[in-house]
């Protein structure tokens, strides 16, 4: 069953040199519960498309569709996290950032003002995200790893049907991003909620996703590989070198 | 306040060696002890309070019209873009205007009384905030305002729960302007007012005491002005400020 749909999508970026188009005729289909990654090199129009299907921009011309209403604005069920660790709210807490997307009252964060099913759910997430010892601190007293952890548990909170991942991983060092890697897929099996998730890292792209988008060049063409590789995915397996050179000599034909 | 306290006893030695030496006439430099003593004075009748009270509610009646009304004008050029340039020409044209200079015209417009000095006080605070609260606004990161988007937040949450909150720093830091531009204009206000006003604030106190000719009692006035300053800086603004600077300093 497809939950999010583009459909002919165009668009260009207005220049002092004429216009650059990013996407000319841009159609696709994403089915319920399936894990994407938008993968090509930067400037290709990665993070502009994730933005065009989340409802942030507006196409030129073209229609996309969230289980069938057209998607104008961004909408609570699809929630986008960012690269930029300083997308958390440095005046709340940790889980006063979780819990915003439903009480974002600036004078309803005491914690009275929570129904029980909601701090439940809060808990919930907070376990599920290694989150539960961090849940008074404040974002600047958090490392990058935990900053994207509050993220990625402030978007389940609003209890979306799609995640936006804008490289989120893209700012962390080595080891974290592949505890956040795990994290995700973890999150992805329990929810069983659709990703979306753009990045620049071929690896990263074929460790999670089930389908790959890859963006061949600038020029806007792209073109939608299936990732057959059985899970749980060893990035040191043989095949899955094989298949990260492939992905390479298609993105860089040099 | 510990390590005020070193500097301030030397200040007060060195008036007492200045006042000592006779080259100055008491009349012009009271000893320190008779402006202690002419301070204690006043303090017993009641008078001293009653004037730095008489002061503190009109900065305090101003505040609250100003901040309201700077914070609608900074949400205004913030949400409607084609509002900004006119409401940063009129700041730009207003705001250097000393509020003494429109005394004549506000008492042709809206006669004698005391709204007068609340007026002026509005006037030297009002731009000090909008100047802040706007650029404070503006300094909101776009994540921020994407992720409000994403939860669909109404006009008024995104107002209360997102702006205000984000641009507390500056918001703050107008706060603190507005503080010492606030007590500029109502002790010039009352001195200048203060003969056919009602009102009898400190700068009016300090007026008064010129035309007894009661050197220390002037002297007096300045020294608690001085200590309120003091007292407000050291006591509210440094420890707000150092909780800012600690829960914002990653934005």
């Amino acid at each position: 069953m497809s939950i999010l749909k583009a459909d002919s999508l165009h668009f260009a970026y207005d220049l002092d040199k004429g216009n650059h188009k990013v996407l000319e005729d841009f159609s696709l289909d994403i089915e319920s519960g399936e894990f994407l990654a938008v993968i090509g090199p930067s400037g290709c129009g990665k993070s502009t498309l994730l933005r065009l299907l989340s409802g942030f921009i507006r196409p030129g011309s073209g229609k996309i569709s969230l289980n069938g209403s057209e998607v104008l604005r961004p909408e609570r069920a699809g929630q986008m996290i960012f690269q930029d660790f300083n997308q958390l709210f440095p005046w709340l807490t940790v889980e006063q950032n979780i819990l915003f997307p439903r009480y974002r009252s600036f004078f309803s964060l005491g914690k009275k003002a929570v129904d029980p099913p909601d701090r439940m759910r809060v808990d919930e997430i907070l376990e599920l995200t290694g989150l539960t010892g961090f849940r008074k601190y404040r974002p600047h007293q958090l490392s990058g790893g935990l900053k994207q952890r509050t993220a990625l548990a402030r978007a389940l909170f609003a209890d979306p049907q799609i995640l936006f991942l804008d490289e989120p991983f893209g700012s962390l060092d080595a080891p974290s991003r592949v505890e956040l890697q795990n994290l995700l897929l973890r999150v992805w099996k329990e929810k069983k909620r659709t990703v979306l998730f753009v990045t620049h890292d071929i690896s990263e792209a074929l460790f999670l996703a089930d389908r790959l988008l890859v963006f061949e060049s600038r020029s806007g063409r792209f073109k939608v590989h299936s990732n057959s590789l059985s899970r749980p995915r060893d990035r040191h397996s043989g095949p899955f070198r094989e298949r990260k050179l492939e992905l390479y000599s298609l993105i860089d034909p040099d | 306040m510990k390590k005020g306290l070193l500097p301030g006893l030397a200040v007060l030695l060195l008036w007492q060696i200045l006042f000592m030496s006779g080259f100055f006439s008491p009349l012009v430099f009271p000893s320190p002890l008779a402006v202690a003593e002419s301070l204690y004075g006043d303090l017993k009748t009641g008078e001293l309070v009653l004037s730095i009270l008489f002061s503190l509610a009109i900065i305090l009646g101003s505040f609250l019209p100003s901040l309201i009304l700077a914070f609608f004008l900074a949400w205004l050029a913030f949400r409607y873009r084609s509002f900004d340039p006119w409401i940063e020409k009129l700041s730009a044209l207003v705001h250097p205007l000393p509020g003494i200079a429109l005394l004549p015209l506000l008492i042709l417009w809206t006669g004698l009384g005391t709204h007068i000095i609340v007026l002026i006080v509005i006037h030297s605070v009002l731009w000090p905030f909008y100047i802040n609260i706007r650029s404070g606004f503006r300094q909101v990161p776009g994540v921020w305002l994407d992720v409000a988007d994403n939860n669909r937040l109404s006009e008024g949450e995104r107002f209360l729960s997102l702006l205000v909150p984000a641009s507390f720093p500056q918001i703050f830091a107008g706060l603190k302007i507005g503080w010492s531009r606030a007590w500029r204009a109502v002790i010039s206000a009352e001195m200048i007012f203060g003969t056919i006003g009602s009102g009898g604030g400190l700068g009016w106190f300090i007026y008064n005491k010129r035309i007894f000719m009661d050197t220390p009692g002037m002297y007096g006035g300045v020294i608690i002005l001085m200590l309120i300053g003091l007292a407000v800086e050291n006591l509210l603004f440094r420890s707000v400020e150092r909780r800012i600077a600690y829960v914002y300093s990653q934005s």
